[in-house]
């Protein structure tokens, strides 16, 4: 095994290896989540007295339950929720605070086994172009991020001009075409947002190790092939 | 005073009637008996109070928010009296009056002006002075209320008007 080889494509069967799904975290969070949640009195008024409650409330705490730490872009949290619906199981639904009763049966129940391709394919990266998002551009150092640009290929006007904030929309608008375009052919959604992890630890920091995986990324895009994976250093 | 009126108002009970949204990711929530207070009609203080009615959830009740049914009422007869002068004022540019100016000064005026205000609205109600637009709310007999309202309204301005 080289360091440029990708270990997780080479585990996966014949048929994975011909269809090359896109694997996500996101598909193991979902199946660990209830599939029918009963909602009580205190579940209910626990956003708002009135009982007014969106299923992202719930849904958040059940994933900070079940995975503590798991953190998600936006657009990952909307397809979770995306698969949830509360189901009312009864003619009329009533808080009553006075004595503190829910008359009635309402459920969040899953609606959606499975993540959808098109979906995730709209999801690849965007944890770490909310990194990048939180670049201060008024001090980023310019010459490891005209690197950044550079290894991104077709930056030439970001590198030229002298503004960090022109540097830093151009990093996000550029990951964006790379994944929008499947340019890197990159299967993993865990993988595609690391990217945006090591640009932004590299342009802060100069840490070297990130410099090291994406630059080993890149390689690896030159094979043309799917990459599920690679060996990072750490 | 404002306050006396509205304690003698009731409050809704925290029922509530639960529904879905269309897309089914919200529950929406709807009173389902809400308070509305019923004016005594031959009273315009109580009418301006249910009218500017006001309360919220504190807890697991509802509580009058006097503060602010006070500031409503105050602002509406403040606002009434603003157009009184402008329609019957006499004024040539009643906007940049004394009276005028006073009634702007304060957001929240001192207990004694608000006092002032209410019994004088209240003798204006009951003297023919209709709410809305003013015009036509007096006719010629009333001349005399007329009078006696700027006449107080003046004497209020003295008084409270503060000194720069």
């Amino acid at each position: 095994m080289g360091v440029f080889d990708d270990k997780r494509y080479d585990q996966l069967d014949w048929v994975s290896q011909a269809v090359q799904p896109i694997e996500t975290p996101l598909a193991a969070l979902l199946d660990r989540l209830p599939e029918s949640t009963k909602i009580d009195f205190e579940l209910i008024t626990c956003n708002h007295p009135n009982g007014e409650l969106d299923r992202e409330t719930i849904i958040s705490s059940m994933i900070r339950k079940f995975h503590p730490g798991y953190s998600m872009s936006w657009k990952e949290k909307d397809l979770i929720n995306e698969c949830f619906e509360f189901d009312i199981r009864s003619p009329e639904l009533i808080v009553n605070l006075e004595n503190r009763t829910l008359t009635g049966e309402v459920y969040l129940v899953k609606t959606k086994f499975s993540i959808e391709e098109d979906k995730l394919k709209s999801v690849l990266g965007e944890h770490g172009r909310e990194e990048i998002g939180k670049l201060h551009s008024h001090r980023m150092d310019h010459t490891r991020t005209n690197e950044m640009l550079d290894l991104l290929e077709d930056c030439e006007v970001a590198i030229a001009s002298r503004s960090g904030k022109t540097k830093k929309l151009a990093l996000n608008d550029r990951l964006r075409q790379i994944f929008t375009n499947n340019e890197w052919k990159i299967k993993s959604t865990d993988l595609a947002d690391k990217i945006g992890f090591w640009i932004k630890a590299y342009i802060d920091n100069g840490d070297l190790a990130a410099l090291s995986n994406i630059s080993r990324l890149k390689v690896m895009t030159y094979k043309e092939a799917p990459i599920y994976s690679i060996e990072e250093t750490t | 005073m404002i306050r006396s009126y509205a304690s003698k108002l009731g409050n809704s009970r925290p029922i509530y009637k639960l529904s879905l949204n269309d897309s089914k990711s919200r529950i929406n929530s709807r009173l389902v008996n809400k308070y509305s207070p019923r004016p005594d009609l031959l009273d315009p203080i109580s009418t301006l109070v249910c009218y500017h009615f006001m309360e919220r959830l504190v807890g697991d009740k509802y509580i009058k928010d006097y503060e602010g049914i006070e500031k409503a009422v105050i602002m509406g007869i403040k606002n009434e009296f603003k157009k009184f002068i402008v329609c019957y004022g006499g004024f040539k540019n009643a906007r940049q009056s004394g009276i005028h100016r006073f009634l702007n000064t304060y957001a929240t005026p001192p207990p004694e002006v608000v006092d002032g205000l209410v019994y004088l609205y209240r003798y204006a109600r009951l003297h023919g002075m209709s709410g809305g637009t003013m015009i036509g709310a007096f006719t010629d007999t009333d001349q005399k209320h007329i009078d006696n309202i700027l006449a107080i309204l003046e004497l209020m301005r003295s008084k409270f008007e503060p000194k720069s």
